[in-house]
């Protein structure tokens, strides 16, 4: 009897080993785990043979010296400074295009003729070329929209609270300040466990002579009941917001105007 | 002697700490509580004509439902939030989006409030967005 317990144990072994070995090598048109749904051969087929035309026009095109670089807009890193970077480009006879990038398709499979011609650029001119052009087109970019209110996230990532000069550390120090000359109400409703987090967010202007804007808050409980002390809660985070003392944002290092927000969660 | 002395300092203790936590609530103005209907033409929208029935509770909690019409097409929305007054304002909270509309208001009678916008989340076509609301009950 132990002996055949024994046997079955190794052929489940095996059987298990057999398994892991059978498991096919992930390839490139492997889909994206959740996202992406298996893509079938002939699609597979299009892609390849798109990417293999690609990349015999790129070749063609650095043959005859009309060279291009594209900028390619989708879930990858996109700039603003574009028509700026355009300019630059011509004065070394680089062309642009324009291209997107699929998120279901391998990335080795698309754009295949934007990776040549970048492949020859870099040959040509070195490495960083194309990256110290972008950083010039973005100087370029923000000295020319010197008055306009740039977004938040197209600032550079330093504290805009004067009390530190640390990013992470300035959004604590930012709600700690608040809380410390901030009571709770007395029937105020704590958050539970499960629950979710009731927050308010403050948003203004924060201009380059370091003035802000009036703040509108935005306030959402997850408890109704916490509703009555909305007027309360709105009118501390104003005052907190205005007399606090704010550092100028920067976008590539050039001062600039910017949206601010300072965002508040309940215990 | 003692007693009465004991009494009363529990009372005034209690007066001011219920003060304390009520200076915290929103305030409450009874004259805007109740259902009240409105209207207004091209304020909001061009072109648009909108007419509601908000319900005020005396809770602070509203409930707003209105029909807006354009091109011959009326569409009918429902919202609820939070109101309260603050030095002669009038705060309007929406819950959907956390944000709040300020108007400055003017009690013309009973049965009519006049409304005039101070600060509203979404932008106007009218620069001088009001509108008077009239009673339909308590």
């Amino acid at each position: 009897m132990k002996s055949l317990f024994t046997v079955l144990f190794i052929i489940v072994l095996f059987l298990f080993s057999c398994k892991t070995k059978q498991n096919p090598v992930s390839s490139e048109y492997e889909p994206i785990a959740g996202v992406s749904v298996p893509m079938d051969d002939v699609e597979k087929k299009y892609w390849d043979s798109l990417c293999d035309a690609e990349s015999k026009n790129a070749l063609k095109d650095i043959k005859s010296n009309q060279l291009s670089y594209t900028h390619i807009f989708g879930m990858v890193e996109m700039y603003r400074s574009n028509a700026e970077m355009d300019s630059l480009l011509s004065r070394y006879s680089i062309k642009t295009k324009k291209s997107g990038y699929y998120c279901m398709v391998p990335p080795s499979k698309q754009n295949c003729y934007s990776r040549e011609m970048n492949k020859e650029i870099a040959r040509r001119y070195g490495n960083t070329f194309i990256g110290s052009l972008r950083q010039k087109a973005e100087i370029i970019y923000v000295n020319k929209n010197k008055n306009k209110i740039f977004p938040f996230e197209e600032c550079d990532m330093n504290s805009r609270y004067l009390k530190s000069n640390d990013y992470n550390e300035a959004l604590k120090l930012v709600a700690e300040d608040f809380w410390q000359e901030t009571d709770y109400p007395e029937d105020f409703i704590y958050r539970k466990e499960k629950d979710s987090y009731s927050s308010m967010e403050a948003n203004f202007i924060l201009h380059k002579d370091g003035s802000i804007s009036e703040p509108e808050v935005d306030i959402r409980f997850h408890d109704d009941r916490n509703y009555q002390f909305s007027g309360y809660f709105m009118e501390k985070l104003k005052k907190f917001v205005k007399k606090s003392k704010w550092k100028t944002a920067t976008s590539v290092g050039i001062p600039v105007n910017s949206e601010m927000n300072v965002l508040i969660f309940f215990k | 002697m003692k007693k009465i002395l004991g009494i009363t300092l529990l009372t005034l203790s209690m007066v001011c700490f219920g003060q304390k936590s009520d200076a915290k609530k929103n305030r409450i103005d009874p004259k805007l509580v109740g259902s009240w209907s409105g209207e207004e033409d091209d304020q909001q929208i061009a072109g648009m004509h909108k007419s509601w029935i908000m319900h005020r509770f005396d809770d602070g909690k509203f409930l707003l439902l209105f029909v807006a019409v354009e091109n011959g097409e009326a569409t009918t929305y429902t919202e609820k939030g939070q109101w309260w007054v603050e030095n002669g304002k009038f705060y309007e909270l929406h819950k959907a989006d956390g944000k709040t509309d300020v108007y400055t208001y003017e009690v013309l009678d009973n049965a009519h409030v006049k409304f005039k916008e101070d600060h509203m989340s979404i932008k106007q076509v009218s620069e001088n967005y009001e509108f008077i609301d009239t009673k339909m009950e308590d």
